[in-house]
């Protein structure tokens, strides 16, 4: 197709220098991502810092063995440094831990001890103190309930080996054992289901990245059509001696680069946001189901994905070219573009968190209706090693893509492309308001 | 000599406004014919359907024997189109966008160097090709277009008002090179202009049309002693008036 390469080059060469473009669809994504990922990091590591090195004074007013044993315990905490007050009130013993810039304030009454031995609760009193409210001071304080918890494990694990001297603590305190484990058609996972669920859930996330990618893809491909009309260099463009399929080619490739390089960056500020707001979490490693793990192999499910994403991409694209040639200007095909994302995007937003089988019949068929619904279902069906229901949406929006795009090609090889304009007969708003 | 245009019996209809209405005339090879008339006349309809932009609703128009509707591919290989109101893209500079045109038209990358050196020249806008051409003032971004259309030697260049926005020194200049290029490699012109004293300099023939149809068409000479005239813009006003 001769002269594709040139046009594909100015496409990706006009769009790359328009500043709005640059900064909106690939510097902005990448730079906020990364500056959230950035402030989360600092202020949860700002967060852990407090909890790992809190100011704590204690004021002992029992100084018998239970009491003596928190504060044994207070002082081995290595996340804790302790002050331990003595030979004043309580009220001046706050006095003085506000002074001493201190966190939290354990106040253990006169008679703790007794009241446990004699089988009555005892009291810890525990201040927190706070100066500005925020999130690291409150992390202090929970360092400080976590040593007071293990307190009173080793207080309960004290009175049942009294009462109990047979037993096993443990066993009393907690005598159920729970074991979840998964039925994965027909296969056993030794996991619980939200494990698995997360997992299947994750991918199922892919089809609304790409449903952005998408969208950004739509936006691109009708800002190059108004651009064109806006600068006045449509006309030119169609009388150069080139076919008017190459034309529609040069700008659905040219659109597709900006949004796959746009997709990139969106895509580097989200794993480095992820990485840093999910930085301190731990998590046990998770066991995939053969089947499923065969299916996220197979290279039929890869080519299914691969065929869907293209056909989706192609379909978008052709669209968006050609509700933006009815466009005066960029505005007016950015908001053509923008009721257009409507139905791109609710499918997948819909069936991240549902499955569609699980949706009443008539939510149910207004979805199947909407060609790219069979985006999400094509790929999760793939996913799932289900092809013959990804093959029926895939033939699906083959035949809503082949549509588009002679209907793109037909647009392109008249003169509507130049006459086109967005009329709305049925409304006479202006005269309606010029009415005295 | 060969007919370069042959523009026959012409309608063209916008809903229910009737733009050419019978339009007919002849453009022989390596001539500058031009296309004068009052605004809203069809001059740049009848433009653009020749430019195989637009379809005709009804008549027949070939461009080198080729027609523009059915053969829309091969006459956009033999010509070279300057809308009235065209732009160029505003992020390249003006040497990128005339390289860019160039390698459409042009197989070797040989060829190519000529026509930006020849465009180059044309435009007179120096080191300024190097800078963007949203940065350009409207004359500058004309002379660059004007380069544009003439650079790859078409056999049929049709423009539309080619010196509007031009300065008295860079109009005369366009003019030369038009009047050059056509007698230097034959090049047939068609254009529209509101400018007479342009179409009596530039054109070997003029059609005066109105209301989408020619009135009358000849050399200036011949039209100015038709009419009675001292003038095109006198044949002008008297073709028009007695409509």
């Amino acid at each position: 197709m001769r002269g594709l390469a040139v046009l594909v080059e100015k496409e990706v060469k006009e769009l790359l220098r328009d500043p709005k473009i640059l900064l909106g669809t690939i510097l902005m994504p990448l730079v906020l991502m990364m500056a959230m990922g950035g402030m989360v990091r600092v202020s949860t590591t700002a967060v852990m810092q407090a909890a790992s090195n809190v100011n704590v004074a204690v004021l002992d007013l029992d100084n018998q063995a239970m009491s003596r044993t928190l504060v044994e315990l207070l002082e081995s905490s290595p996340n804790i440094n302790l002050t331990i007050l003595t030979g004043c009130t309580v009220e001046e013993a706050l006095q003085e831990a506000e002074g001493m810039g201190v966190r939290a304030l354990i106040v253990v009454p006169e008679g703790f001890t007794r009241n446990i031995t004699s089988g009555v609760r005892g009291t810890v009193y525990m201040y927190s103190i706070m100066e500005r409210g925020t999130m690291a001071e409150a992390m202090g304080f929970s360092t400080v309930e976590g040593v007071v918890s293990a307190f009173e494990e080793a207080v309960k694990a004290q009175i049942i080996a009294s009462g109990l001297p047979d037993a096993n603590p443990e066993v009393v305190l907690n005598p159920v054992e729970e074991h979840p484990m998964t039925l994965f058609r027909g296969e056993l996972i030794d996991q619980p289901p939200e494990q698995l669920a997360q997992l299947i859930m994750s991918q199922s996330m892919m089809p609304l990245v790409l449903m952005i990618v998408v969208g950004t893809a739509m936006s691109m491909a009708a800002t190059s059509m108004a651009v064109e009309k806006e600068a006045k260099t449509l006309e030119t463009l169609l009388t150069l001696p080139v076919s008017r399929m190459t034309i529609l080619l040069s700008k659905l490739v040219g659109s597709t680069v900006i949004a796959i390089i746009g997709s990139v960056s969106f895509m580097v500020g989200m794993a480095y946001y992820t990485a840093s707001v999910s930085a301190p979490a731990t998590g046990g490693e998770i066991q995939i189901p053969t089947q499923l793990l065969e299916s996220l192999q197979s290279p039929i499910t890869l080519g299914l994905i691969g065929a869907t994403i293209f056909i989706t991409m192609v379909s978008a694209l052709a669209l968006a070219l050609y509700v933006a040639v009815y466009a005066e200007d960029v505005r007016g095909a950015q908001s053509i573009v923008g009721v257009l994302g409507l139905p791109v995007m609710l499918p997948a937003i819909v069936l991240v968190f549902a499955d569609i089988s699980m949706l009443p019949m008539s939510i149910r068929v207004l979805l199947y209706a909407i060609p790219y619904t069979h985006t999400i279902v094509a790929t999760r069906a793939a996913l799932l090693g289900q092809y013959g229901a990804a093959g029926v949406s895939l033939a699906y929006l083959s035949a809503f893509t082949v549509i588009v795009f002679y209907l793109a090609a037909r647009m392109f090889s008249g003169e509507r492309a130049i006459t086109a304009r967005m009329r709305f007969r049925g409304l006479r708003l202006g005269r309606f308001l010029r009415r005295p | 000599m060969e007919t370069a245009i042959v523009c026959e019996d012409l309608v063209k209809c916008f809903g229910d406004v009737r733009a050419l209405d019978g339009l007919s005339f002849e453009v022989r090879s390596g001539e500058i014919f031009g296309l004068i008339g009052p605004n809203g006349a069809g001059k740049t309809t009848t433009l653009r359907i020749v430019a195989t932009i637009l379809e005709p609703t009804s008549g027949r128009v070939e461009v080198f024997g080729h027609d523009v509707v059915s053969e829309a591919e091969e006459v956009r290989k033999m010509i070279s189109y300057l809308p009235e109101d065209a732009g160029a893209y505003r992020n390249m500079t003006g040497l990128e966008y005339l390289k860019l045109m160039a390698r459409l038209y042009l197989p070797t990358p040989a060829e190519v160097y000529r026509a930006v050196e020849e465009a180059s020249k044309i435009s007179g806008l120096g080191e300024r090709l190097r800078d963007r051409t949203k940065t350009y003032s409207k004359g500058m971004l004309r002379r660059l277009l004007v380069a544009r259309a003439l650079m790859t030697r078409p056999r049929l260049a049709i423009l539309d008002e080619p010196t509007s926005g031009l300065d008295v020194v860079h109009a005369c200049a366009v003019r030369s090179i038009i009047k050059d290029y056509v007698r230097e490699y034959g090049t047939t012109v068609l254009l529209s202009s509101h400018n007479m004293l342009e179409v009596e300099y530039l054109c070997d023939r003029v059609a005066v049309i109105h209301r989408g149809r020619v009135l009358c068409e000849g050399t200036p000479q011949e039209l100015k002693e038709a009419y009675g005239a001292e003038n095109l813009e006198e044949v002008f006003i008297k073709a028009t008036g007695d409509v």
